[in-house]
């Protein structure tokens, strides 16, 4: 990444953060909402987080993307093209398509990572039972472990910002179904096979080896970045505007 | 000189609509008005050459570089407005021009302010809140400025009023005197094509009639009143005959067959704009 | 600028010579005086509704035969000519006139004896209103 392509990924952002004041704030309240649902169902259930891991996961794959402004909001462009607006605005300009990327992604980590961060930081001060099973640097370990599973889930999932043709067969449809429902089994069954759910055991991990799951973290976030910003840059040539 | 844009035998698929092979040079100081049917492809064709999207076959190069290449600096030679704009509703005129206006390094800020007077564009509003023909207005006041060697008009005044277009008309002939620019209008105006363009590029259902310049396209036709009865069997160059009037492709081949058989005509005159481009893109009417 | 610039579709005469023509007219009749700016190339391609390329090669006609002048930068202009040829354009295109009235009356079928007819005609009609 080159500074100049920053300076104008920043530069195009700008126009975009002015009508997005609104989603900030939807957001901010979106995660509180969140912070107040796993507090209480971690009290209740006694430690254990039984039954919530699947909103968690949502939370850090697809939260962000669900509180755009709506005119920003990914969306049906053409007869068979979805894409971000502002994505095929962009292209119509002499803006590099990397520069077009790296500002999809940094709106991306400013609508994400923040709120994140903040849904930690509730949860910690506001819940003794968390601040009883981890240390503070367990639980920043923790923090690392999940802000990095946003970054590397969550930049997958930003890809259809760059745009796609709905021309896909029905045995893709079917099978993506069927994968998306076998996620969804597998994360609800996770504590009947593994005695723990997913959270709990990022917290078990967290707890055991801080350090460790936090570099492992980290290495992943960077890796899943660059992959899935060039991931994205090819993805253009994929996809017709028309 | 390099051409402008060179196309060569690009083609494309869209689900069962074909365009192609076509094969077009823009040379700089030209306008060229891009003709065809509902449908014919002419949107398409100017997306291609933004990359917006991928041909199945062929080249577009913009000052000799390709424009699906690595390579993305032909971008600030081409200043484009498409037909449908996307992304622009939640922005404001002015936002949008704080947003267009420092990517290129020729803006004419005064040709912006003098566009959003004429065509009384206000800038406060959200754009999706505008009327379609303020909408164009102003897409048209964010695009002409940006002062590019090469101006692509995707239908640019479908939805404005009658005076905005002469306007228009104006602005673009001024706009021309800088020299080398050139411009690719798509457009259903006939005073567009009349008054502006120097060729004429015209699709069919995805196929290319041809790339005519427009006197030259003119000169093709022309129309017969004559004082005596026809032959049964058809004239050299006739396209349709009514009466005593013989309409003609090919004006020296019946004028030769007409002199030579001692057939007289009282009467010659060309055809209008309008009148040749519907007999190049349906060839089974009668005018 | 608005110039008196007709020109004719139908016409048989290409519509660059007619421009030339016309242009020529204005010129040796006074019309246009020496150092009038003429229209650009494409102001001019828009008002009679023709190409560039048309409007160009009349420019061009115009200036190898010295009724125009191009300085760089600055625009067209009306040249200096002589009397002689002012007078030559003149002769020249009263000529051309006739012979297209000539030309016309002998599509609508007329003898050249009912044409010589007609122009007496209307030659004798001028001398009573001048009298």
């Amino acid at each position: 990444m080159q500074k100049d392509d920053i300076r104008l990924a920043l530069q195009l952002m700008k126009q975009e953060l002015k009508v997005s004041w609104f989603s900030f704030i939807g957001l901010f309240l979106y995660f509180s909402l969140f912070s107040i649902l796993f507090y209480t169902g971690f009290s209740a259930q006694g430690a254990r987080f039984v039954g919530l891991d699947l909103f968690f996961i949502m939370l850090f794959v697809f939260g962000p993307i669900w509180f755009k402004a709506k005119g920003l909001q990914f969306q049906k462009i053409s007869s068979s093209t979805w894409a971000s607006p502002t994505v095929v605005l962009a292209l119509s300009l002499p803006i590099q398509k990397q520069v077009i990327v790296i500002k999809s992604i940094l709106m991306y980590l400013l609508s994400s990572l923040p709120y994140q961060l903040y849904m930690f930081v509730a949860l910690y001060l506001i819940s003794p039972t968390i601040r009883d099973m981890m240390e503070i640097d367990a639980y920043i370990s923790l923090t690392i472990i999940w802000l990095s599973f946003g970054i590397y889930t969550g930049l997958g999932v930003l890809i259809i910002d760059i745009g796609s043709n709905t021309n896909v067969s029905k045995l893709t449809t079917f099978l993506s179904i069927l994968l998306l429902l076998g996620v969804i089994l597998l994360i609800f069954y996770f504590p009947f096979f593994f005695t723990y759910g997913v959270v709990e055991w990022t917290i078990i991990i967290a707890n055991k080896w801080p350090f460790l799951s936090a570099i492992i973290s980290i290495i992943a976030a960077v890796v899943g970045f660059n992959y899935w910003k060039s991931k994205m840059i090819k993805q253009f040539k994929q996809v017709d505007f028309l | 000189m390099d051409p402008l844009l060179y196309i060569e035998n690009l083609e494309k698929d869209v689900d069962d609509f074909h365009l192609g092979p076509v094969n077009l040079t823009i040379e700089p100081g030209t306008i060229t008005a891009l003709i065809g049917n509902n449908g014919s492809g002419k949107s398409t064709l100017l997306k291609l050459i933004m990359n917006l999207a991928q041909p199945e076959m062929g080249n577009i190069k913009v000052n000799n570089l390709l424009v699906h290449g690595n390579n993305e600096s032909w971008k600030k030679l081409i200043a484009y407005q498409p037909q449908t704009i996307i992304g622009w509703d939640p922005f404001t005129g002015n936002a949008l021009k704080e947003m267009i206006a420092p990517l290129y390094p020729n803006w004419d800020e005064t040709l912006f302010q003098k566009m959003v007077d004429l065509f009384n564009i206000p800038l406060h509003k959200k754009f999706g809140k505008l009327s379609q023909g303020v909408q164009q207005k102003l897409n048209l006041a964010l695009t002409i400025p940006r002062n590019t060697p090469l101006l692509i008009l995707d239908e640019p005044t479908s939805y404005m009023d009658i005076p905005s277009k002469k306007i228009l008309i104006d602005l673009l002939v001024d706009w021309m005197e800088a020299g080398d620019r050139s411009i690719i209008i798509a457009s259903h105006q006939i005073d567009d094509i009349r008054k502006l363009s120097d060729y004429l590029f015209v699709l069919h259902d995805g196929e290319v009639i041809g790339h005519f310049e427009k006197e030259e396209l003119m000169e093709r036709y022309a129309r017969y009143w004559i004082s005596e009865p026809l032959p049964e069997a058809p004239i050299p160059g006739e396209v349709s005959r009514e009466g005593n009037v013989l309409l003609s492709e090919n004006p020296e081949a019946t004028e030769s067959y007409l002199e030579a058989n001692n057939t007289r005509w009282n009467n010659r005159s060309s055809l209008e704009m309008d009148d040749v481009i519907t007999l190049l893109l349906n060839t089974t009417t009668t005018l | 600028m608005d110039l008196p610039i007709k020109i004719s579709k139908d016409s048989r005469e290409p519509i660059y010579h007619q421009i030339v023509n016309q242009f020529k007219a204005l010129i040796a009749g006074g019309h246009l005086a020496r150092g009038t700016p003429l229209p650009s190339i494409r102001a001019l391609s828009k008002d009679l509704e023709i190409s560039i390329i048309t409007t160009r090669r009349a420019y061009q006609d115009l200036e190898v035969q010295g009724f125009i002048k191009t300085l760089q930068g600055k625009g067209t202009f009306v040249a200096d000519i002589s009397e002689d040829l002012k007078e030559e354009v003149k002769v020249t295109s009263v000529h051309n006139i006739l012979e297209n009235a000539v030309e016309t009356a002998l599509s609508y079928d007329y003898t050249l004896e009912q044409v010589k007819a007609i122009f007496l005609e209307i030659l004798q009609a001028k001398e009573k209103g001048d009298s």
